[in-house]
């Protein structure tokens, strides 16, 4: 037997006080009037030896009584149906997700997690299913449905601590809706074959920081029978203050034109074009911590701050403030924000740019009038970077043996562009196809018309199209003079092209005052291998290209010297000329930041160097690429034997530590749990069992009955012992 | 009355059968308080034959031969005429004696036990006094007190000064607190002629109290005699169960067991009736402790008797004082009736 409300019993207690009355000597209710009590002194009542105890059945019937009422209250059942109902009650499927990402780093977390996951577990039933699950940048599967269900009833409790024991925070980015979708998913596959209406639960444990993207669970539908609790973690530290280097003016100017062919824009380079002057970082203060104070300081290699950099500022709290740090020392490899309680994302790394030093050939022959070749207007346009060097070279077409002549073979590496004037030999094609199989890009600019002939009588327009075959191995192409009136304009341009995207912008994509006093037109048999990014407005074909190996070739139907164009002339001529080489440049990952918990997949390294060890792992990158598991500098080692290293930094939005509302979660249709729909940890379910068990047997109310009936029996027999009296009376 | 003996050692020798006296309680319910105490003198009178005191009238005592300076009205003019010799009839003392009757009224005289209480014992037994002196052509007085003086009726031999006491007797009283310094100080202002101060009371206060009062009283060279009216349960405590006692005059309660304190009380009221003696009799005072169910008549000889000794006494105790020369047992002024 079991009591709803045990405390009550000790009611029961109250027995002792008819046991206590009956001991005591009855109070005389006679009174006697007397002259004087001068010679009386006063006898209190005194307790009775226990023999003395007349009203046996009296006492007994009034301890019953009261001993039926406590124990009435106390609210008695059965207990052995409540443990048959425990036992076939079906379970819930649980799922434990827990936020591993950088911010997840600060002090006091990982044990607070510890307590809420174990209570968490604790909570739950002998016949639930748990899951653990952790994420960052990527959903991890430490406990997974489908094994926690093959864990027999009575170990899933413990198999699920001992998973939740080997989750670690890592340094990558949270990503809360897309691993709330994932776990969906896994919830709902591994239970396909049950009944899809089984209860779930997702508990996610996290620290709710702003930097948590929830754009995952856009547009997933959240199914009724599934629900969200949060349990929210806290750090023992509030608030926190992060540095983040930014670009100079002038680099948010270029930023704008640095898209990615499939137009997102290209990985942010500040420390790049950073590299020269001073240098700007902006300093965060989020509001709820507690300092104001800070300084910034360069860092070496390991990790020492370097004397004389420091510059102090001040942040208010809630605010950012733009401080201008000189030009690192050499040596430095990382800055730090010194002062803030909140460290894990207090030093940030950069990789110093290394100078390079390109070339830019031109294939053309000597011409007596300068303004009309290629070369003139192309060595003039500024291809020097802060850390690019670029020298312009001049090969002759028709002279072999020459310090002129092309090279045999031409590096792709160091000779990333190739350009093309009309002339070339045959020979010259041959080395040039070479050139661009491995890696190298040729503007082939068709300056000549094609119906003029070369030095053996062969049309011009003949040459360009059997070139064009040679490089690519397509149909024959065959190309024509254009008949021109007066002039014709580019039409039809492609600004989604990586050559005119810079131009995308409604300012800059007026082609109008490019005129083409000439051109050639191109009859392409195969359009689909071509690109063709811009046409004249006869339609013909005027910027086209096609990869050939591992190069480009790309064609210009037309020259940009003044007999031919008004292109050299145009304030375009510069900018596309730039992208041509921008474009033909080797991939270097070289002063790229990266951030912690993303993909490395370039395959051109070999080795790479994790930072804090002396491991130098190999590289053998599945599809999905490698994990930067740790901020740092990692040194890496390409295929061609050169080394390279790359800054790993926290993620800038793990910075940003401010605790997301949850209404967020319930806008974007998540069932969140509430009081009123929290599950019942089994202590509660029993209660709950017991509670329902108990009015069904009512026994308090036969408990009652009982007590009544002893009140009747007191009754009566008070009414007996009271008219014996008066009798004896 | 077992429990009466040791008090009523004066007449110890009469017995104690009370089968011969009235009985009290059919006294007690006769509602006229003259009747009551014409039937105890009367009762008292035809059993004189039976006391050992004779003669309480007004009556011859000698015959002298007449002198010089004797008054010649007192000259016995008969004998003369029989004896032809001047003789000089002297008389018991025929001079009006005063007596003050002081009633105690207080609530703690309405305490019985014995189907009437002590104050009409008390009563009863004034009225007999009174009845008795009266009926002695003496002159009596009457004062009633509880924690002061309620009435006073100045002693005189007149006619209807009976009826007066009876009826001052008979009126009701509020009844207070026993305090007997107070009255007892009134009537000593009160009462200028020497007087026999009759004080009828349970005298429940301390003993201690009373000394300077009494002997005030003394001083002013009045007979004094204590009457003091109990119940008989207050005498020994007689009561089979244990009761909350109520005192009568605080309204104070208090749970007693009578088997646990009986001897205690006993011995308490011992001592305070030994106390009370040894103030009153170095004072040449009686006192006379009368339990309601004593014989009234009985209760009037012991008034007699005391006042009989007391008169023997008042020379010793008078020179004490001062007074013995002056309240000497002068035939004129007192000296034994029997």
């Amino acid at each position: 037997m079991n009591f709803l409300a045990p405390l009550y019993a000790l009611g029961a207690l109250a027995i002792l006080g008819p046991i206590v009355l009956h001991l005591v000597r009855k109070r005389p209710s006679e009174v006697l009037d007397f002259s004087s009590l001068m010679f009386l002194d006063a006898a209190p009542p005194k307790l009775t030896s226990r023999s003395h105890i007349e009203q046996w059945l009296l006492l007994a019937c009034r301890t019953l009584l009261i001993g039926s009422i406590a124990f009435a209250f106390a609210r008695p059942y059965l207990n052995s149906a409540i443990q048959h109902a425990a036992s076939s009650r079906r379970g819930v499927h649980r799922l434990l997700l827990i936020d591993t990402s950088a911010s997840m780093q600060r002090p006091g977390i990982r044990d607070s997690v510890g307590d809420v996951t174990r209570k968490w577990i604790d909570e739950a039933s002998a016949g639930d299913t748990l899951a653990v699950y952790s994420f960052s940048n990527q959903l991890v599967s430490h406990l997974s449905v489908r094994d926690s269900l093959n864990v027999p009833i009575g170990g899933r409790s413990p198999t699920a601590l001992a998973a939740v024991e080997k989750v670690a925070p890592d340094w990558g980015i949270g990503n809360v809706g897309q691993a709330l979708a994932s776990s969906l998913d896994a919830l709902q596959i591994d239970y396909a074959n049950g009944e899809r209406n089984e209860e779930m639960e997702i508990a996610l444990v996290t620290d709710l920081a702003t930097g948590n993207s929830l754009d995952g669970m856009v547009g997933i539908e959240w199914p009724s029978h599934a629900r969200l609790r949060v349990l929210a973690v806290k750090p023992t530290t509030l608030g926190n203050a992060y540095a983040t280097l930014l670009p100079t003016e002038q680099d948010v100017e270029s930023t704008n034109s640095d898209r990615e062919p499939d137009g997102g824009l290209v990985r942010s380079n500040p420390v790049q074009q950073g590299a020269k002057g001073s240098w700007r970082v902006r300093v965060t203060n989020e509001a709820g911590g507690s300092h104001e104070v800070f300084t910034l300081q360069w860092l070496d290699a390991k990790g020492i701050p370097i004397e004389g950099s420091a510059v102090p500022c001040r942040v208010p709290l809630g605010t950012s403030t733009v401080v201008r740090l000189q030009e690192p020392p050499s040596g430095a490899t990382a800055y730090e924000l010194f002062g803030d309680a909140t460290v894990f994302d207090n030093r940030r790394f950069f990789v110093p740019p290394a100078q390079r030093s390109m070339s830019v050939a031109c294939v053309e022959a000597d011409i007596a009038d300068p303004e009309n070749s290629l070369r003139f207007f192309a060595e003039h346009v500024p291809l020097d970077e802060e850390t690019l060097h670029v020298d312009w070279l001049h090969w002759k077409p028709g002279s072999p043996g020459s310090k002129e002549s092309l090279p045999s073979p031409i590096e792709a590496a160091k000779i990333p562009l190739v350009l093309v004037g009309h002339e070339l030999t045959d020979e010259e094609v041959v080395a040039l196809k070479l050139y661009l199989t491995s890696g190298g890009n040729v503007l082939d600019v068709w300056d000549r018309s094609a119906e003029e002939t070369d030095a053996s009588g062969k049309k011009w327009g003949l040459r360009y199209a059997e070139r064009l075959q040679a490089w690519t191995g397509f149909d024959a192409a065959t190309v024509t003079e254009s008949k021109v009136d007066q002039y014709r304009l580019l039409a039809s341009v492609d600004l989604k092209s990586p050559l005119f995207a810079p131009f995308a912008d409604a300012k800059f994509n007026d082609f109008s005052k490019i005129r083409f006093w000439k051109h050639r037109q191109v009859s392409l048999r195969q359009e689909e291998p071509w690109t063709i990014s811009a046409r004249f407005d006869s339609g013909s074909p005027a910027i086209f290209s096609t990869t050939v190996g591992s190069g480009t070739l790309t064609i210009l139907a037309a020259g940009w010297q003044p007999n031919e164009s008004q292109l050299a002339l145009s304030s375009k001529f510069v900018p596309m000329l730039s992208q041509w080489f921008a474009l033909a440049l080797p991939k270097t990952n070289e002063g790229v930041v990266w951030e912690s918990g993303e993909r490395f997949d370039d395959s051109r390294f070999e080795k790479m160097l994790i930072p804090g060890t002396s491991i130098a792992r190999d590289l053998d990158l599945p599809q999905a690429g490698w994990k930067l598991s740790v901020p740092g500098i990692y040194s890496g080692t390409l295929s061609n034997g050169t080394s390279q290293s790359l800054a790993i930094n926290v993620p800038l939005a793990e910075s940003k530590t401010q605790v997301i509302d949850l209404e967020e979660f319930s806008r974007l249709g998540v069932r969140m749990e509430t009081a009123a729909k929290r599950p019942e940890s089994e202590q509660v379910l029993r209660q709950l069992q017991a509670t329902e068990l108990e009015s069904r047997q009512g026994g308090w109310w036969w408990l009652l009955v009982a007590a009544l009936a002893f009140v009747a029996i007191e009754s009566l027999l008070c009414v007996k012992q009271s008219l014996i009296g008066t009798n004896a009376k | 009355m077992p429990s009466l003996t040791s008090r009523a050692e004066p007449h110890e020798s009469q017995g104690t059968d009370t089968h011969r006296w009235i009985d009290l309680k059919t006294l007690m319910a006769i509602q006229d308080l003259q009747w009551r105490a014409k039937t105890v003198v009367d009762g008292f009178q035809t059993g004189l034959h039976r006391s050992p005191l004779h003669g309480f009238s007004v009556e011859f005592s000698e015959y002298r031969p007449f002198s010089m300076g004797d008054d010649p009205r007192n000259i016995d003019w008969k004998l003369y005429a029989r004896s032809d010799r001047y003789y000089i009839k002297k008389f018991e003392d025929e001079t009006n004696r005063r007596c003050y009757l002081v009633v105690d009224q207080s609530r703690s005289m309405n305490y019985g036990s014995v189907g009437y209480s002590k104050l009409d014992y008390a009563r009863t037994l004034s009225a007999t006094i009174a009845f008795q002196l009266i009926r002695q052509r003496d002159a009596v007085g009457l004062i009633t007190f509880d924690a002061v003086v309620a009435d006073l009726l100045t002693a005189r031999y007149r006619t209807g000064q009976l009826k007066r006491i009876l009826s001052m007797l008979e009126r009701p009283t509020s009844g207070e607190a026993t305090d007997l310094v107070s009255p007892l100080r009134q009537v000593s202002d009160l009462v200028r002629h020497r007087s026999l101060v009759t004080i009828v009371s349970d005298f429940l206060v301390s003993p201690e109290e009373l000394q300077t009062p009494l002997a005030f009283l003394r001083a002013r060279k009045h007979e004094v005699v204590l009457m003091r009216v109990l119940d008989p349960r207050e005498i020994d405590f007689q009561h089979p169960n244990p009761v909350m006692v109520r005192d009568l005059e605080s309204g104070q309660e208090r749970f007693v067991d009578p088997t646990l304190v009986r001897e205690s009380y006993r011995k308490r009221f011992e001592e305070h009736e030994a106390r009370l003696k040894a103030i009153a009799e170095p004072l040449g005072i009686a006192v006379v402790q009368l339990p309601t169910d004593y014989p009234l008549e009985l209760a009037l000889h012991e008034f007699l008797s005391q006042r009989e000794r007391g008169l023997t006494t008042r020379q010793a105790v008078g020179d004490r004082y001062g007074t013995g020369a002056h309240s000497g047992g002068t035939p004129g002024q007192g000296g034994s009736r029997g």
